[in-house]
Parts: C-alpha cells; structure tokens; sequence
C-alpha cells in the first residue's frame, strides 16, 4: 500500500476533528470554528509565499477582506444571484491581485514587504471612508440564498470548501512549481542565471497564494453575513505572519496549528481572559526563543531525544 | 559550426563612477575550446564575465553569442541561449538536498516550471543524481547543499550548471579555496565534461599550473585592458606579459 504523506495525514485528521465536533456543537461554538477553519486556509496560503518563498508579505489581509467584500458589494448594490457574483468575485480578485502583485514586486523583496503592507493600509482607510462600500460599519448580505442562513449548511460549506483549497494547496507543494518556489526562497540569483523569470514567477506565486486568501474571505463573508472592515485590517497580515512563525513555517502543517491556536485565543480566550494578547506575546516569544522553527520542530526535537535515549541504552 | 567562433566580446567597456573596471575590451571564444582568463586582482577578469552574462550591465560594447546579438536581452534570456555561469562564491540553493539542486535545474530544462500537478517525492531524482554522478558527487545525492564541504559545494554548483546542457560554461575560479590537487581533479572533471558533451569553457584561474595545463587558449587582463590572447606557449612568450603579470613566478 502507498505510505500516506504525514503531513497531508495531519491535515485530514484536523479537518476530520473540525467536521465531527462543527457537527455535534451548538451555533456559538460552530461560529468559533468557522473563524479557525477558514484562517487554516488563510494561514496556508499566506505559507506559500511566506514559508515557501521566502517572500514577507504584510498585506495578506488585504486580498482576504478583498474576497468578501467585492462578493457582498457586487450582490448588494446590483442584486447579481449568488454562483454568477462568486464567478465575478473571482475574476474581479484575479485582476486587482495581479495588479497589486506587479506593482509590489518591482523592486527587491524588502521593498515587496512595505509596499504590500502600504498597499493593505491604504485599501482598510479607503474603504473607511467610502460611503459605497460601507465605510466603518461594512456591508451586509442583503440577498442571501436560503440555504446560507442556516449555521450548520454555513459551516458545512466553508469546511468543504477550506478542505479542497488546502488540498490544492498541499497538492501544489509538491509539484514543479513547488519546487521552484523554494528555489526562489533559497537563491533566486541562481534561478536567474538558469534562465527563469524570477519576478514573473514571483508574481505567480503571490497571485496563486493571494487568491487562495481571496476564497478564505468570501467563506469569511458568508460565516459573517456580510463584509466588516475587521476582515480588512492590516493586523490580520501580523496574524499571518504570527500563526506561520508559531506552528513552522518550514513544515506543511505549521500554519494549520498556529491557526488554531491564534484563532482560538482571539475567539475564545479573548472573551474569558482580559489579557489574551499578552498571553499571545508569551506564546510567541517562548517559541521562537525556545524552538526557531516552530511548535512543529517540538516533534522532530521530541523524537530525536527519545532515539538517542533508546540508542544510550 | 566546429572551429568557429561562438561568443564575440567587441568593443565592451564598464564604468564604475570614475573607475573603468573594463576598459574598450575585445575577444572571440572559439567553439569547443576552453579559454583562461587571466590576470592580476584588479585587473577586470570577473566584471567581464559578469558582462558578458548581463549580470552587469555595461557601458558601452557588443556580446555576440552563437551569431546573435545578446547585449540587449535580460540575463535569462542569456541563460536561455545556452551560457551559464557558475559564480566565484557558490550560489546554492542552500536548504536543499544536493539532488534538489539539481533537480530544479532539470525542471527547469524540461519546461515544467509552471506544472502546478503534484509529482512523487523521487520526481526526477534518477536523473539529477545521473549528473551529479558526473561530478563525482552521486553518493552525496542526499546531504543538504549548505552542508557540504567547500570543494564538493563547487562540483555541485557545477552540476547544476551541467543539469541545463549549456553550450557555452562560464567560471568564476572553479578551484578557487579549495586544495590544489582537488583543484587539479575539478578540473580534469569540466575537461572530460567539455569534450564529452562538446561544451565550450570559458574560465578564471589564478592558479598559473592550472592554466598552463587545462587551457587550449589564454587571455591576459590587466587594468581593465585585454593584453594578449594566445596559446599557453605564445602567451608565456610574450614579454610584456611576462613583466606585467607572470613575472619570476612562473617557472
């Protein structure tokens, strides 16, 4: 029998966990696992060009408050039906990403990082003060479909969907183009000088990642009911960053576990323990003095221990 | 296109601010052989190379690769055409497995930079360790690149160079850190490789015996300016590359 990659193994067993426990719960538990089920999406996408690439983007939350807000806007002020918005949403975040993508990848990497977290800012004040797209309050699903107001189809949705993007997303790791993105991580001068294109495939890699992070934010709106300015926040963006730094970057399933853990101090310590981002600056602070690569690393540093001990004997 | 002449260096210089680091260069690469550049710190030899390969942009000149003009394409496109460079200090991709190395080179030959489809982890292993057998490195298939030893960091920059078929092989001191005889072993191994796979070498030595033995023609650089090009014979005649560069050193 063909041996099951662990990491890929790891991902349905969390996402089992995640199906079993949206299905037996109660809708405010149900709302807390939509939120952690689609930022392990926005965490595996922002990995790809995070961990994978080595490009530090600051403007992740960007594309995911993109995703739901064109979606509700388009369905709200020209009463478009739902499967065609979806099809526009896509197309209209296509576009925009590659746009943003061009313009952030000029010039070096550390200029990408600015000009992404400028690009993220400027896009949250804009739609601040933009009466159209809802200013400070956001917008609301005026035409949901039926079955989209009930919780538990809600949630059934965005556990399907969040499945088969990070099985996309585990899928796309390991082809070619996987390949070359950790090339490009590892010494892009090389990749020049082998005749690749290092800004045209940069720029692929930040659409594929970024309009993975589109998707996340229309289930986002959908969990919501409607597009808020929280889903635009460049604080988002740290998140991102944070959730990949605590689980490990280096390992496939590193995000998914900072994405649980920092969604579930945001969701649900938040709301018993007044002092939950302290909490987060310790977890943080302790993994990345402790363990560089992250909580996953623990594993591999466990293991080896427990073989040393065993080959001491 | 056997005796030809397959890259065209005319008239290139390069400022930097008031420096002329190549000053009105001009050299013809013959099919097939391999060519020493050679010459005191200082004298130019890397910045033409970096030139030739548009890794630097330069001043003013022409580069004509297999009868095509390449000063004016972007430096994969160069790359594209057949000239790769291996670099004075190895760029690897470090993390990586040796045969990871190579292996992205392979993809990249076979066009599939852009295949999204998933592969099996020993995706084209079988090939990229054949080249990296080719180096002498086959048994270190697996060892991560940054943690190989200095000489074997060399062979695997080398390999990955190798893995794209280049027609024309540029090196920046290829045996430069290492110890001599090594040297002497990489050397006699892109010599093989050149006839074998009928590849042009264009290469930096600073190590005299080296050169004297490996090269079928020898350039000589000294402040910017082209001297003399020659085989090793006309160039150890010459007198004023005697004085300028070779002095009493060689034997």
């Amino acid at each position: 029998m063909k041996k099951i990659d662990k990491s890929l193994l790891f991902m349905l067993l969390v996402f089992g966990i995640y199906g079993v426990v949206g299905v037996l719960s109660s809708e405010s538990v149900t709302a807390i696992l939509g939120r952690i089920v689609v930022m392990t999406l926005f965490a595996l996408s922002f990995n790809l060009q995070y961990g994978y690439s080595g490009m530090v983007s600051l403007g992740h939350s960007l594309f995911f408050g993109m995703g739901g807000y064109v979606l509700v806007l388009i369905m709200s002020h020209y009463g478009i039906a739902l499967i065609p918005a979806l099809l526009m949403t896509l197309l209209i975040c296509f576009v925009l990403t590659v746009f943003v993508g061009i313009i952030c990848l000029k010039n070096s990497m550390e200029a990408f990082t600015f000009l992404s977290y400028g690009i993220a800012l400027a896009a949250l004040t804009a739609v601040g003060k933009w009466v159209w797209a809802g200013s400070t309050v956001g917008v609301t699903y005026q035409a949901l479909p039926e079955f989209l107001t009930g919780y538990r189809t809600t949630y059934a949705i965005i556990w399907t969907v969040c499945l088969l993007c990070c099985v996309a997303i585990y899928l796309i790791v390991q082809s070619p183009f996987g390949m070359l993105m950790q090339g490009a991580r590892e010494n892009e001068e090389r990749l020049t000088f082998l005749g690749i294109h290092t800004n045209r495939l940069r720029l692929v890699i930040f659409t594929v990642s970024c309009m993975f992070a589109a998707i996340a934010g229309i289930l986002y709106a959908f969990r919501n009911a409607g597009a808020y300015t929280a889903s635009l926040d460049t604080s988002l963006s740290f998140q991102a960053v944070i959730m990949c730094v605590l689980g490990g970057s280096t390992y496939f399933a590193g995000p998914i576990i900072g994405a649980f853990i920092i969604s579930f101090i945001y969701n649900y310590i938040s709301t018993v323990f007044p002092y939950y981002e302290g909490l987060m600056g310790l977890m943080i602070l302790l993994t990345v003095y402790l363990l560089q690569k992250g909580l996953v690393s623990l594993v591999a540093t466990l293991k080896e221990r427990y073989r040393r001990e065993e080959g001491a004997e | 296109m056997n005796g030809g002449i397959i890259l065209r260096i005319e008239h290139i210089s390069k400022n930097f601010g008031a420096i002329r680091a190549v000053d009105d260069v001009s050299l013809d690469i013959l099919d097939g052989e391999m060519h020493a550049i050679i010459g005191s710190n200082g004298a130019g030899k890397s910045t033409l190379m970096d030139l030739v390969c548009r890794r630097t942009i330069p001043s003013s000149g022409k580069v004509v690769f297999c009868d095509e003009d390449i000063s004016v394409l972007p430096a994969h496109e160069i790359a594209n055409r057949g000239m790769c460079k291996c670099f004075q200090i190895s760029k690897l991709f470090g993390e990586l497995k040796a045969f990871e190395n190579v292996r992205i080179a392979l993809v990249k030959r076979a066009g599939r930079v852009y295949d999204f489809l998933p592969k099996k982890k020993d995706f084209l292993k079988k090939e990229a360790i054949e080249v990296l057998r080719s180096v002498g490195l086959a048994d270190k298939a697996d060892e991560t690149a940054s943690l190989l030893s200095y000489g074997d960091q060399r062979r695997l920059e080398i390999a990955i160079t190798l893995a794209l078929e280049p027609r024309l092989l540029i090196l920046d001191e290829p045996t430069a850190g290492v110890a001599r005889a090594e040297g002497y072993e990489i050397m006699k191994m892109i010599r093989n490789l050149a006839q074998r796979k009928h590849m042009t070498v264009m290469f930096i030595e600073h190590d005299m015996e080296i050169v004297f033995n490996y090269a079928d023609r020898i350039s000589v650089m000294h402040n910017g300016h082209h001297l003399a090009t020659g085989t090793p014979e006309e160039v150890r005649q010459n007198s004023f590359v005697q004085d300028a560069y070779i002095g009493g050193n060689e034997r």
